[in-house]
């Protein structure tokens, strides 16, 4: 067995230089975009101390004080300096409070002294336009290095190495932890011995199923991936004799495509070291040399990390605008969660990319690649990815829930559809399992369809099968109408709100298959109502669950339960319904916070990263943009796109302390907080 | 067991070791067939006394307490009726451990799933956040990894059944991270688990003949992999230096990774054989029982083999939402904790809680008929079944679930029920069992000291 010194016996003495190769740089320069979020837009001057501190201490500072401020929200400030420096230790603190008393949860609804519209107005502009930002100037907020996910790390492997559809390099990868509710969140994204394993694995077999067996007497590579690979290395084709600067040729034109920017000499040298090596080891074959080479590429953090580094480092954290490549990545794993294509390299090598977001934006949207935004992002959005692991729900019919969001949602990104359709749509799409399960006749077999649907019945996402069975209960073998999932769930996903948690040791809904309903789940859940700690939070939730009540745990329509005729009204916002088409009218009553639900939800997505507090200027412009705009779904995409915090980072402070006293370990051996690399030992 | 072997010295075991020393564990391969039984080789084994083992089989969602603890502590007490009744046979081989609590998740309000098991192995408050800034902390098997991990291939393994919720979000206001790890190897970075047997068994078992390098000699393939490696830390340390803080927890992370894979590749073969009769895994077993007979067999055989000492088993994520169909249970467990009461409910909880601890009974019975010399596996490890909800309706973090089975090479006296003072913090078992492995650490987490009475 060889050590590892002395491997790279044909290691290449290059002089370092810094040319670049291929894909060539003609590095963007700064974006003509205006500047989003608030640091531009104007508002009338607030003062603090008379205008702002007052409505505080009139409402809040009561619970909100002291040495243990109520959910450690502390409102009683010093003066406008002292509320601005919420955010140093708790970057929420200004979005929670806004959403609090935005929404009318804060005060709660026991306390009589309350303030009026107008005063929530105030405290809510004054939190966008003057705590949400730094020091005037918005903040694209952090971006922790990004790991390829498995499902990107899947995409781009096949990609890069021209692997069929089917093959998947990461079947028995561990999954990826998620943040946020989405599974490309880099907080989450973390690395283990465990994955490194698997990469080295994957790597090695992923590379050689790219090449086909080396026909020694031949010595070329005559499989068509690895045709490809040459195809793109500047017309090199015939005759692959063994010499280094034939390797070296491939892999020029690989590298730039594998870490998703120019490279220079001196990093195609570091991988010609592999290209020695196997010289060096397995005798003169540039198809193993390629392979080696190509093998050390793809475990580099350039590969494995989608690394946004700032072009010119100064250690300050200043902010800077993404390069074209930058660019060029951020849209092609958001769009498509894979790696850019020919095209969208093409833009970023002439710097052209920045001008022409909306004919690329338009473009990548109707490749067939965008699916992994219905798949992914409206997948875990709406959580019907979760539909499989639902106790209860025969796999065919979970599928065919499955298939039906997804038709929808694919029908909407494809045909530019508004938004809104997905809140107040009179299509579907069904097959035939689901046909039956609806009641709609002529159709059979496994194939969807669109269909038009009764707007007594059905409309939008929230009465079709998919949502309603993820927002149901299991009972017996079968699943029951939980009034209150549903009510969060579409609180929470659609308009944008959200609910705190039950407080701990609350009876939940007693219902059980050994003791059956003698009333209608409505009539179960009402009775919580009566506990005063409940009913604050149950008043917002249950209306859109009861109004649901039409619709069994599995989505199937019901006129009564247990032999009772089914009281489906309701109240929402002052707004009376009596029937699901009247319930459609509310629901669109509140357009404007499903724009801010999509929006934020697809900006965190796109971000790979949890929406925070300094994000709301930009959130409210793009909201602002899309509904001018029609609501349509590019729309939606290219304002996200468009937004200060897609199209800028922030560079690496240097020294940068952790502020966070807490939680932090006080094991003896290893405070927590350490990076782990400098205490393994 | 009296096969017909050769005897083999340690040396021969030792060969090739290079300048890495590596601790064998005793192997009754290594005492001639002729001194079996014999004084010289009962010195012989003493002398040559096996290290001890740790493993953590952590129980989701907590327990139906009222219907598990016996109702008298100490000795010979009477667990007949009760949930924990199948153990019954292993009574004298196992301390049931009383009054045990995780206090750190008692703060920040709801969230007791997530905090049940963030706050468990850490004895930390774990930062209440759905994705920014994960804050927990390095776990106690973590910190005996880092301290003797470097002597067997595998510092840790961590196992699992399932990888928790693939859409929506876990226990609100944290992230899924939390609820899905109880192995954490710092502040911000879970000791990623394996669910798939056939994957584990390639990992620790499979080596170069589990795949298919075709052409490439296995130290071909380990030069190559060496050398990749070499340059994935150059790649690092040279981006590292151009990164902010949180951007370098990343990279650090695979350097650190790199440095645990280097580190297997620089320990010697293995010569051990795998046991007859064991064959590679080929798929994920459909019910609960299967799967976990066939994690912990792998995880026995792990220790067997002297691949790792120190492994944690998730029996499942924290709120999980398993049913058990298998024992005719179509519910959640979860949802079925939230009783409220309802006496069929909680006879189904308590189902559910009597088959895990049947399934335990098979996994100390499998540790039992290891035989090491004139003792077996279980004289010779430490093996905790436990959870940090305490009772499982109620949330409380107090009274968890705490089985200890095994005699810790002669360090545990097993066999009684033992009761703490109410309160008591896990860590200090933790700092008890740390003690046992050979990493004595002044406190860790919340610690107040060390447990007495477990021996």
């Amino acid at each position: 067995m060889k050590g590892k010194t002395g491997l790279f016996l044909l290691g290449l003495a290059f002089a370092p230089g810094t040319l670049v190769y291929a894909l060539a740089a003609t590095e963007g320069a700064a974006p003509q975009l205006p500047v989003s979020g608030a640091a531009n837009a104007p508002h009338a001057r607030v003062q603090f101390d008379s205008d702002i501190a007052p409505v505080f201490n009139k409402y809040c500072v009561g619970c909100h004080s002291g040495a243990q401020p109520k959910a450690d929200i502390m409102l009683k400030f010093k003066d406008e300096d002292d509320a601005r420096s919420r955010m140093a230790t708790n970057d929420e603190f200004w979005d929670k409070v806004s959403t609090m008393v935005g929404g009318g949860l804060m005060p709660p609804a026991a306390v009589k002294n309350r303030p009026s519209d107008e005063e929530r107005k105030l405290l809510v502009d004054w939190i966008k336009n003057d705590m949400l930002t730094i020091g005037g100037k918005a903040d694209p907020g952090p971006m922790i290095v990004h790991r390829l996910n498995n499902r990107e790390y899947a995409n781009t492997i096949r990609e890069l190495l021209y692997l069929p559809p089917d093959y998947n390099p990461t079947a028995d990868f561990p999954a990826d932890e998620r943040g946020d509710g989405f599974d490309n969140n880099s907080d989450t994204l973390v690395i283990s011995p465990v994955l490194i394993e698997h990469y080295l694995d994957a790597t090695e077999k992923s590379v050689r199923r790219s090449f086909k067996p080396l026909n020694e007497e031949k010595g070329v590579l005559s499989e068509i991936p690895a045709q490809k690979i040459l195809d793109a290395s500047k017309g090199f084709k015939a005759d692959f004799a063994n010499s280094q600067a034939k390797v070296r040729i491939i892999m020029e034109a690989f590298l730039p495509r594998a870490w998703r920017r120019p490279v220079t000499k001196a990093e195609v040298d570091g991988v010609m070291k592999f290209a020695a090596l196997s010289f060096a080891q397995a005798g003169e074959s540039s198809s193993e040399a390629t392979a080696l080479a190509i093998r050390a590429a793809l475990m580099s953090p350039n590969f494995l990390f989608r690394l946004e580094q700032d072009p010119h480092p100064d250690g300050t954290g200043k902010v800077y605008p993404l390069t074209e490549y930058q660019l060029a990545s951020r849209l092609s794993y958001f769009l498509w969660s894979t790696m850019p294509d020919e095209a969208l390299f093409a833009q970023a090598k002439a710097g052209t990319l920045r001008q022409n977001l909306d004919s690329e934006v338009a473009r990548m949207l109707k490749d067939p690649k965008a699916i992994s935004l219905t798949k992914d992002f409206m997948g875990q959005w709406l959580e019907i990815r979760g539909l499989d692991q639902t106790p209860n729900v025969d796999k065919a019919m979970a599928a065919s829930m499955r298939g039906e969001t997804e038709h929808f949602f694919n029908y909407i990104v494809t045909n530019n559809r508004p938004i809104t359709d997905l809140l107040d749509a009179d299509y579907s799409f069904v097959d035939g399992r689901l046909a039956k399960l609806y009641g709609i006749p002529g159709i059979a077999g496994d194939d969807f369809q669109k269909v038009p649907l009764d707007p007594k019945q059905r409309f939008g996402l929230v009465t079709q099968a998919s949502i309603l069975t993820v927002t149901s209960k299991p009972l017996g073998t079968g699943l029951r109408t939980s009034p209150v999932v549903r009510g969060k769930y579409i609180l929470e996903n659609l308009f944008n709100q959200k609910i705190p948690p039950p407080p701990p040791d609350v009876p939940p809904l007693k219902v059980d298959d050994n003791h059956p309903l003698t009333g209608t789940t409505r009539q179960v859940f009402e009775q919580h109502r009566t506990n005063p700690i409940c009913a604050g939070c149950h008043a917002r939730m249950e209306p859109y669950g009861f109004a649901l009540e039409n619709y069994a745990g599995n989505g199937a329509w019901r006129s009564q339960e247990n032999g009772i005729p089914l009281d489906v009204s309701g109240e929402i916002n002052g707004h009376k319904f009596t029937n699901p088409a009247e319930f459609l009218k509310v629901l669109e009553t509140r357009k404007d916070d499903f724009r801010h639900a999509v929006v934020r939800k697809v900006l965190s997505y796109a971000l790979g990263r949890g929406i925070r507090g300094t994000d709301r200027p930009a959130i409210e412009q793009v909201v602002a943009k899309v509904g001018a705009e029609g609501d349509t779904f590019n729309s939606v995409i290219l304002n996200v796109v468009k937004s200060f915090p897609f199209q800028n980072a922030k560079g690496g402070a240097v020294n940068a302390v952790d502020a966070k006293p807490e939680a932090k370990s006080k094991s003896g051996l290893q405070p927590a907080g350490l990076s782990i690399g400098a205490s393994s030992k | 067991m009296m096969i017909k072997r050769p005897s083999m010295s340690r040396r021969a075991l030792l060969r090739g070791a290079g300048s890495v020393a590596i601790a064998l564990p005793f192997l009754d391969a290594m005492i001639p067939e002729s001194l079996i039984g014999s004084a010289e080789a009962a010195a012989r084994t003493a002398k040559a006394m096996p290290k001890n083992r740790f493993a953590l089989l952590y129980y989701p969602n907590g327990l139906e307490s009222d219907h598990w603890y016996p109702k008298t502590d100490g000795t010979d007490y009477d667990m007949t009726g009760l949930s924990m009744e199948p153990l019954k046979r292993h009574q004298k081989d196992f301390l049931l451990l009383g009054n045990l609590s995780v206090p750190m998740a008692l703060y920040d309000a709801a969230g007791d799933h997530a905090k049940a098991i963030g706050c468990y192995g850490t004895g930390v408050r774990i930062k209440k956040t759905a994705s920014d800034d994960i804050q927990c902390a390095i776990s106690f098997d973590q910190v005996i990894a880092n301290n003797i991990g470097n002597r067997t291939r595998f510092p840790s393994l961590e196992l699992g059944l399932d990888y928790g919720r693939m859409e929506g979000g876990c226990d609100p206001g944290y992230a899924c991270i939390y609820s899905n790890n109880v192995s954490w190897k710092d502040a911000k970075t879970p000791a990623i688990k394996e669910v798939n047997p056939r994957v584990v068994f390639d990992r620790l078992f499979g080596g170069a003949q589990a795949s298919d390098h075709a052409g490439e000699s296995h130290d071909q393939q380990e030069t190559y992999n060496r050398s990749i490696l070499d340059y994935t830390k150059e790649s690092l340390t040279q981006i590292n230096t151009q990164l902010g803080q949180n951007d370098r927890h990343r990279v650090d992370e695979y350097l650190t990774g790199i440095r645990e894979i280097e580190h297997r590749l620089d320990a010697p073969p293995s010569t051990l054989k795998l046991p007859k009769g064991v064959v590679r895994p080929t798929r994920v077993p459909d019910t609960f029982k299967e799967h976990f007979r066939l994690m912990s067999d792998l995880q026995i055989l792990a220790f067997q083999m002297d691949a790792t000492r120190i492994s944690t088993f998730m029996l499942g994520v924290e709120q999980s939402r398993r049913t058990y169909n298998e024992i005719g249970i179509p519910e959640e467990h979860h949802g079925l904790t939230h009783h409220a009461g309802d006496p069929a409910k909680i006879a189904k909880v308590v189902k559910i809680d009597t088959y895990m601890a049947e399934n335990f009974a098979y996994y100390l019975d499998k540790m039992k008929s290891v035989k090491e010399g004139h003792k077996t596996m279980l004289d010779n490890a430490m093996v905790l079944l436990g959870n940090g909800n305490g009772f499982a309706a109620r949330h409380d973090h107090d009274n968890c679930l705490t089985v200890l089975a095994g005699r810790g090479c002669g360090t545990l006296d097993p066999g009684r029920y033992v009761k703490f003072a109410e309160g008591t913090p896990m860590t200090n078992l933790w700092l008890s069992l740390m003690d046992r492995m050979e990493t004595k650490v002044e406190r860790h987490g919340d610690s107040t000291g060390r447990l007495s009475g477990l021996a």
